[in-house]
């Protein structure tokens, strides 16, 4: 059983190691233990005391060399959550050993990082994951069946507001470690929403940020007008400096309407359609899901990539979606910076360098 | 019967209450008087009541699906459950955006053309019964009440589906009534709608020759519109200048559109003569009466209430007879078949500025037995649902932050 990355026979298990043993490290390699479908082969920091500390109250080993990790044959895939500037240099590292990889979201700080390590995976003929988890909330999974359903139609419009009262800290409030603040950091997973939920790319951005209230040099409130490709708008209005809303409870609302319907993620969650979806009457506003679900969002994330992987077909959050959100985010900075909206690059990013 | 007076009254002030008075008492008021209508008719009649489903435009541009409440039929009356109700998509497209010409109360019953089952008659009937398959001119509902002569039986071989049609077919059969139509005299016909196709196979069927098909653009210009006409101009892909060529002894507008006048004169030869079909809306500047007259071009109104009441029998037979000789065929001009409950959606698409219906039906069979009619006693409430049940449940912010506790973004 010593084979082991994308070159090796297919276990039953796939076998995983955590570079980044920080808190989302600690929560992914948590979730290692609760599929029924992954281990965890190893942990490694660059920080020995966080290192040990998760290896041993995981009861696996740990290190704080890259290089066993990726030169190890009990690792057939990576889950990377360190600092974004590290995301690239470790994916393409991991890629060339041969192993699946998974990334925290953002992919990297730049969208040009970002299509280096997709263009790599994919040369190497490894699958690379963006951990854009949220999808597998319950209701999200449940709204995008009601979406597929026909409840909204031809989009025409979106909303998105995430608030919290979180002031971010170290490497996350410096540009050159995390590309970024509350847009690249927190925002990005509803802008996930927005396309996995509409299926519709954003084609063109228009924003503004600033440094509200918050340290360091990226933003912690920004706004955003979102020009969908088939003509939809939509507008987002993100901050980290909302008084009344905490880090244990974000205010998250969203909302999709279209020619036929109208979805709303703001609790209680709802939808109205004027078609008869799910076989709920048309011209009424019904609820859907519950407002607090048990199941884990890393763990379903984790199992489905296994899934996928040990079966020899390409993730269900591929590297793509990983580039397509990250360069709606970019986007969103360049506009910023210009003054003037600009477009979203787009598949197959021949214009990214 | 004071005392059911006065318990009705009691249950439309509880009715009422529920609203919570203001503005939304207010609009109750019209369904509330049909609530009330209809137990005052059973009274009268000595019969109970019964409930069904049907599609109430509570204003323009809005289509609702509410409880109805019918009286038993009296005496000479029926009662139809309905299989399947045909749209007029010219007319109702009207009256839902509020077009010139189609001005109407709401709240509005749409809808004239509609095929079921007799389910119920009134004394003094015995020209139809229980189980027969009639076809008749009534809003859109699971239920129609309607006297016992101005319903048409559907014989065997007509699905319920084209017999649906029978009103629309009516509007097209007396238009040929208003000329005399010779094999060999040209014709044309102004128009893709339901009543441009109609009146199409009719004259297909009737032996006319050659007969050119006109409209604007090619969207609603079918198959089987193609491969029987002699002639098709689509004025977007033609020229306006191609009408002067037709040279028809009869033209039919069947636009519906005041403008199609002064384009059918210019199908029309010297001497000929152009029908107006149906209801056309609004008023036109485009029309040349001097040149007209130049030319000793007839108008002919054609509306459906020229139709004596002894004629639509006799139309009717022959609109079915045809379909069971298989001589026309509607089912292949039905591009929307739709759930009742789907109502808004489908006249919304309707009103839209891009939709390309020909014809519609609303298929009744589909809602469960239990919606399309039951038995429902006096003190039964109205159901003034729509009109409370509008608004997105909102829930305080306070609330909204702690509901999305443990999902935080890292």
């Amino acid at each position: 059983m010593a084979t082991s990355g994308a070159d090796g026979p297919r276990h039953a298990h796939l076998r995983l190691a955590v570079i980044g043993c920080g808190e989302r490290g600690a929560a992914l390699a948590s979730a290692i233990g609760q599929t029924g479908n992954t281990r965890l082969s190893l942990v490694m920091d660059a920080e020995p005391t966080a290192a040990r500390a998760l290896g041993e109250r995981l009861r696996v080993p740990w290190t704080t060399s890259l290089d066993e990790i990726v030169g190890s044959p009990e690792v057939d895939a990576v889950v990377i959550s360190t600092p974004h500037d590290l995301h690239a240099p470790q994916a393409i590292s991991a890629a060339k050993a041969r192993k699946h990889i998974i990334v925290e979201k953002p992919l990297a700080t730049s969208l040009s990082d970002a299509v280096a390590m997709v263009r790599t995976a994919r040369a190497c003929d490894v699958r690379l994951s963006a951990v854009l988890s949220y999808r597998y909330l319950p209701h999200v999974q449940h709204a995008r069946k009601l979406i597929a359903g026909g409840v909204l139609g031809q989009l025409l419009g979106a909303s998105l507001i995430f608030q919290r009262d979180g002031p971010q800290s170290g490497w996350r409030v410096r540009r050159r470690s995390s590309g970024g603040g509350v847009l690249i950091n927190q925002t990005i997973h509803y802008l996930d929403w927005l396309r996995f939920l509409s299926g519709v790319e954003p084609a063109a951005v228009s924003a503004y940020h600033a440094i509200a209230d918050g340290t360091g040099d990226v933003e912690d409130t920004a706004v955003m007008w979102i020009h969908f490709g088939n003509g939809a708008l939509g507008t987002v209005n993100a901050a980290l400096c909302a008084r009344g809303t905490g880090s244990a409870g974000d205010l998250v609302e969203c909302r999709l309407w279209g020619r036929d319907g109208h979805i709303s993620l703001t609790p209680p969650y709802q939808f109205y359609s004027l078609r008869l979806v799910d076989g709920k009457r048309p011209g009424q506003w019904h609820a859907f899901a519950g407002q607090r679900q048990s199941s884990n969002r890393d763990v379903v994330y984790l199992q489905r990539f296994a899934e996928r992987v040990l079966s020899g077909q390409e993730p269900e959050i591929t590297g793509e979606d990983g580039l397509a959100v990250q360069a709606l985010v970019e986007a969103a900075y360049r506009s910023a910076e210009a003054g003037h909206a600009v477009r979203v690059e787009r598949e197959p990013w021949t214009n990214v360098t | 019967m004071a005392a059911v007076k006065s318990l009705v009254r009691s249950i439309a002030r509880a009715a009422l209450a529920r609203l919570g008075g203001g503005a939304g008492a207010s609009r109750a008021v019209p369904y509330m008087a049909r609530w009330a209508g209809a137990r005052q008719r059973a009274l009268l009649r000595g019969r109970g009541l019964v409930r069904g489903a049907g599609i109430v435009w509570p204003q323009h541009g809005r289509a609702w699906v509410m409880d109805r409440d019918y009286a038993l039929p009296g005496r000479g009356e029926v009662l139809i459950e309905t299989a399947v109700s045909a749209v007029s998509a010219g007319t109702e497209r009207a009256y839902f955006l509020g077009l010139p010409n189609a001005v109407t109360d709401f709240p509005t019953l749409p809808g004239y053309s509609l095929a079921g089952t007799v389910v119920e008659i009134g004394r003094g009937v015995s020209a139809v019964r229980p189980g027969d398959r009639v076809a008749l001119a009534a809003p859109h509902a699971s239920l129609a009440v309607g006297s016992a002569v101005e319903v048409y039986a559907v014989p065997a071989g007509v699905s319920m589906e084209e017999a649906a049609f029978v009103s629309l077919a009516l509007i097209a059969l007396q238009a040929l009534q208003k000329v005399t139509i010779i094999p060999g005299n040209p014709i044309a016909i102004l128009g893709h709608g339901i009543i441009g196709q109609l009146l199409a196979q009719f004259l297909c069927a009737f032996g006319a020759y050659p007969v050119t098909s006109v409209s604007r653009s090619g969207r609603r210009a079918t198959e089987a519109l193609q491969r029987t006409m002699q002639r098709v101009i689509l004025v977007d892909r033609d020229g306006v200048d191609a009408l002067d060529h037709v040279d028809a002894a009869v033209t039919f507008d069947a636009t519906g559109h005041p403008d199609g006048v002064a384009f059918a004169s210019r199908c029309t030869r010297p001497g000929g003569r152009v029908v107006l079909v149906g209801s056309t809306r609004g008023v036109t500047e485009a029309m040349d009466f001097g040149a007209l007259a130049d030319r000793r071009i007839a108008l002919v109104g054609a509306h459906i209430n020229s139709l004596t009441r002894e004629d639509r029998p006799v139309e009717a037979r022959r609109f079915f007879r045809l379909l069971k000789e298989k001589r026309i065929a509607v089912a292949p001009l039905i591009t929307h078949r739709v759930h009742p409950l789907e109502a808004e959606w489908f006249y919304r698409r309707l009103a839209g500025r891009d939709d390309a219906s020909i014809a519609a039906v609303f298929t009744w069979d589909a809602l469960p037995s239990v919606q399309r009619m039951r038995r429902v006693s006096f003190l039964a409430p109205p159901d003034l649902g729509p009109l409370r049940r509008a608004a997105l449940v909102e829930v305080p912010l306070a609330d909204r932050v702690r509901m999305n506790a443990g999902t935080a973004a890292g």
